[in-house]
């Protein structure tokens, strides 16, 4: 009896959670497709429903130029991020060398790094590379971001793989680049693409660089142009256009997160080494 | 062909030294095997003649030419590892070409090279699977063929066989056994297992402690033990090691005090230790007889009999002062755990150790005396 | 790769630190002049000066403060919770994990967006809920009002990031050795029990580690804040007062300074958490 009671109390912390965790996305998606007066009526199912909000943001903004930019932004920082973080990880998973362990432990403190530390350094940098309001700024400044765990995922990864298969590359005439390419590089694919879709999340929902390195909407990331967003007047804000711009960000993400959530865990847990 | 020289060889890593410097010739053609407890080194050193490690002092030839500086695949030897070591994400034929293609080998070439040696090998069947699809005896085989491919100078191997189950062990043993047969490459095999240095070996070379304790013939090496540890580390079971005072020191045989106050002789020359000298006796197990035979008898009683099918290893407690005697018994009936028996050996069967664990020389069957239990 | 680590975080670092003991400004960087530490205390003409001296930073320190206290034990809580229920084998497991991984693949903006929303003071559904249950008699300003709105941005950092802790905790627990907890219950010991006296001994250092990655990430917070409760200095964290100062009121010298004090802050927490830690790591080092 107090097993099938534990069993429904089991159940019911089970729908909580999923409650708790899904219904605000849902209530933001309902939101987006209202429109009108409806938006300030709290129905928990759309009576009609509207894409005036969507239509909106892309025809009255330059959203669609945002979004564009963070899929580069994104996909650019992702692409640079694998490849240094590939050969640095190989550097530092094969090679015992003195203050291996502490260099690592600098690089996971880098990612702590509160990125405001760096703010002014980094503004001074990029107007130096004449990058400011330019996206190339922002892949830039968001490598400090990404690439410390991505190194240290693909290092933690790349020590599960035997040394010994290593050794028989070595000993079949393989230089450094090709174990890297055609030895390690295959079995690494997994956890090169979990690294990878970590990277682009990161990327894409960066803010304070975002807001800080851009300076006009033709140049702005999708979260600078969300939060930015405004309406008639300054109390006035258009909720309905915000929730529909949050959706059709979040959407892409959210995919590609349901898709792809084991290796996602997975690459979490490698990145903390638990 | 080629002949592997060793130099003074010193390795260490960081302020621990693990190879001492070693000296040792592995002849050309040669089966030599590497075998000694954990820690001795034996991996290392295979590591420093593939290149995999360098040394720290000393020089490593090759067939005459000097390769200590040279990277491992200057060297032209091949190694099979412990875990196989297989490219993962490559078919067994990928996994043997990739050699061959890094070496710049014509694509027909390399094709007939490696559908050659798979056939040798009886792999042809496995050439498209991938390691995961392959159990661990052909995973072997693909290591295998993977090093033969290369018709290298010389093939390493390190503990090719650890991670195989028992039968599966006896038979790839045996294939290695064949391999050499037919290639007649020099060959040397680590292993920590004694039953595969024994049989595999024309030269065994047993490490301790980053040198060389002993090296030879295995038999050579299980007759004439020079040390304490090379009498213990091989044999199954161990040599019994009995407490014993010398007696006397005659030219043909030595008469050694036992703990229970018995003196027995023993076919060994210790003409170099005083009387009264602290040694150990050393017998192997299947030098110890049942019954009452000769001049070394020793009561006891049965504590333990382990049945092992065509023989028996039956335990005795007789001194306090000594371990149980452990003997093997082949055919009959074995005695009863709590029955009293007396065991006996031939002073031929004895081996005589100092207190600093070198052997005596042995004194060949015919000199003993009296004649004692014959075999 | 180490090269460009260097560039793009030793770089900056250095020159925040640097800009930091000077007078520059964001219109002319160049023209900075070493003022030494006036940025962060300074005593002149009988008055005191600086950072330091700033009520509005110390304010910031102490709503950063608690925030990452009361946030990250509420994640660390309800993100074991999660983890216990999502290592259960119930039916459509699957999809929960996928409901718990949606909050952490909103942007913190959306997210920001959309508990403002949900907060609303006039149409926001909590108030609504909450009115009709009759839990409150008039709306209350969530995300205006000096004595909710932290709480306001607690309740939204919670929802977003409990999930990254109940992951790696998930890892964690997925770890560890199944007979233990055979042994126990043929031992008939309570589940309670169990998981008091094996789990969490076992999964500790994981559960360490989880919560000083969330405690720093929380301490450097930015985004959430600077969105769900703008220009508000009863919610202004650290970072989004250097931030201020260096971008809004363009006084790089004085906002690095800020920023600066923040990185050691967190360096400082940073060393805090390794050594308290180190001891309950089983001593093998």
């Amino acid at each position: 009896m107090s097993r099938g009671l534990s069993r429904a109390g089991l159940y019911l912390l089970a729908g909580i959670i999923a409650l708790a965790a899904a219904f605000p996305f849902y209530y933001a998606a309902i939101t987006s497709l209202k429109s009108g007066d409806a938006l300030f009526s709290m129905d928990l199912l759309p009576r009609q429903w509207h894409w005036d909000n969507y239509v909106a943001i892309f025809a009255q903004q330059p959203f669609a130029t945002t979004i564009v930019n963070s899929f580069w932004v994104a996909t650019g920082v992702v692409s640079v991020s694998l490849m240094l973080g590939l050969s640095a990880a190989y550097a530092l998973s094969r090679n015992r060398f003195r203050g291996r362990r502490l260099l690592m432990m600098t690089i996971l403190g880098v990612s702590m790094f509160p990125q405001v530390a760096v703010l002014s350094g980094m503004f001074e940098l990029i107007r130096w590379l004449g990058l400011y309001n330019r996206i190339g700024g922002l892949m830039l400044s968001y490598l400090i971001i990404t690439l410390p765990f991505t190194v240290w995922v693909l290092a933690t990864f790349m020590r599960r793989l035997p040394r010994e298969v290593e050794e028989a590359a070595i000993m079949d005439g393989a230089g450094p680049l090709t174990i890297i390419w055609r030895i390690f590089l295959p079995p690494l694919m997994p956890a090169m693409f979990s690294t990878g879709l970590l990277a682009f999340i990161a990327a894409w929902n960066e803010f304070l660089f975002a807001l800080t390195f851009t300076l006009t909407h033709e140049q702005r990331t999708v979260p600078v142009a969300i939060a930015l967003l405004s309406g008639a007047s300054e109390y006035e804000l258009p909720w309905g256009h915000i929730m529909a711009a949050s959706v059709t960000v979040t959407v892409p993400a959210v995919v590609l997160v349901l898709i792809f959530q084991r290796r996602i865990v997975s690459g979490l847990a490698a990145g903390t080494g638990t | 062909m080629a002949e592997v020289r060793l130099e003074a060889v010193c390795k260490s890593f960081g302020q621990e030294a693990v190879i001492r410097d070693l000296d040792l010739t592995i002849a050309d053609g040669e089966f030599c095997v590497f075998l000694g407890p954990s820690g001795c080194g034996k991996s290392t050193l295979l590591r420093l003649i593939a290149g995999l490690a360098d040394v720290t002092s000393g020089r490593i030839r090759i067939g005459g030419t000097d390769v200590t500086e040279l990277p491992p695949k200057a060297r032209q030897v091949a190694m099979v590892f412990q875990s196989y070591a297989l490219y993962p994400h490559m078919t067994a034929y990928q996994n043997m070409a990739f050699g061959l293609r890094l070496g710049r080998r014509g694509r027909q070439e390399v094709d007939r090279r490696v559908r050659e040696t798979a056939r040798s090998l009886h792999i042809e069947h496995l050439l498209e699977r991938r390691p995961a699809e392959l159990s661990g005896g052909q995973q072997q085989r693909v290591a295998i063929g993977r090093a033969v491919v290369r018709e290298p100078r010389v093939f390493l191997f390190d503990e090719p066989l650890s991670n195989l189950d028992t039968d599966l062990r006896t038979r790839m043993r045996a294939e290695f056994g064949r391999l050499h047969g037919r290639l007649r490459n020099t060959m040397v095999y680590v292993t920590h297992d004694q039953t595969e240095a024994m049989t595999l070996a024309d030269r065994l070379v047993l490490l301790r402690d980053g040198n060389v304790a002993q090296a030879g013939p295995p038999l050579a090496l299980y007759h004439n033990p020079e040390s304490l540890f090379a009498a213990t580390f091989l044999g199954t079971p161990k040599m019994n090691l009995i407490p014993a005072t010398l007696v006397g020191a005659e030219p043909d045989y030595a008469v050694l005090g036992l703990p229970d106050g018995s003196h027995h002789r023993a076919g060994v020359s210790a003409a170099a230790a005083r009387a009264g000298a602290t040694v150990t006796l050393g017998l192997r197990p299947e030098a110890i007889r049942l019954g009452d035979q000769g001049p070394n008898s020793i009561a006891g009683r049965v504590s333990l009999v382990e049945h092992l099918g065509d023989h028996a290893l039956v335990h005795v407690d007789w001194h306090p002062a000594a371990g149980a005697i452990l003997t093997r018994t082949q055919g009959g009936v074995p005695p009863a755990p709590g029955e009293q028996v007396r065991l006996s050996y031939a002073p031929q069967a004895c081996h005589l150790f100092d207190q600093d664990g070198r052997a005596f020389p042995r004194l060949p069957a015919e000199r003993g005396l009296p004649p004692g239990g014959s075999d | 790769m180490l090269v460009a680590l260097l560039a793009v975080a030793a770089w900056p670092l250095a020159r925040t630190v640097w800009f930091s003991l000077t007078d520059a400004t964001l219109a002319d960087l160049g023209a900075a002049r070493f003022v030494g530490w006036d940025n962060y205390l300074a005593y002149r003409d009988g008055e005191w000066f600086g950072v330091l001296t700033d009520p509005v930073w110390w304010r910031s320190v102490r709503n950063t403060l608690w925030f990452v206290l009361i946030s990250v034990s509420l994640e660390t809580l309800l993100g074991l919770i999660t983890a216990l229920v999502l290592l259960a084998r119930i039916p459509a497991r699957p999809l929960l994990q996928a409901a718990v991984l949606l909050p952490w693949a909103i942007p913190t903006i959306v997210s920001a967006k959309m508990w403002g929303w949900l907060l609303h003071d006039q149409f926001g559904l909590v108030n609504d809920i909450l009115l009709s249950v009759g839990l409150i008699a008039r709306p209350l300003a969530w995300t205006a009002d000096p004595d909710l709105m932290l709480g306001a941005v607690i309740v939204a950092d919670v929802w977003k990031t409990t999930p990254f802790m109940a992951l790696l905790l998930l890892a964690a627990l997925h770890t560890l050795p199944r007979d233990c907890y055979e042994a126990a219950r043929v031992d008939g010991i309570h589940p309670v029990t169990v998981f008091f006296r094996i789990t969490l001994p076992l999964i500790r250092p994981a559960l360490i580690v989880a919560v000083v990655f969330r405690a720093l990430d929380a301490l450097r917070i930015f985004d959430l804040i600077y969105v769900l409760t703008p220009n508000s200095e009863y919610t202004m964290s650290m970072s989004v007062y250097a931030r201020q100062q260096l971008v809004d009121f363009q006084d790089v010298g004085y906002g690095s300074a800020a920023s600066t004090l923040l990185f050691f802050t967190i360096a400082l927490c940073t060393t805090l958490f390794l050594m308290l830690s180190r001891p309950t790591q089983g001593g093998k080092a």
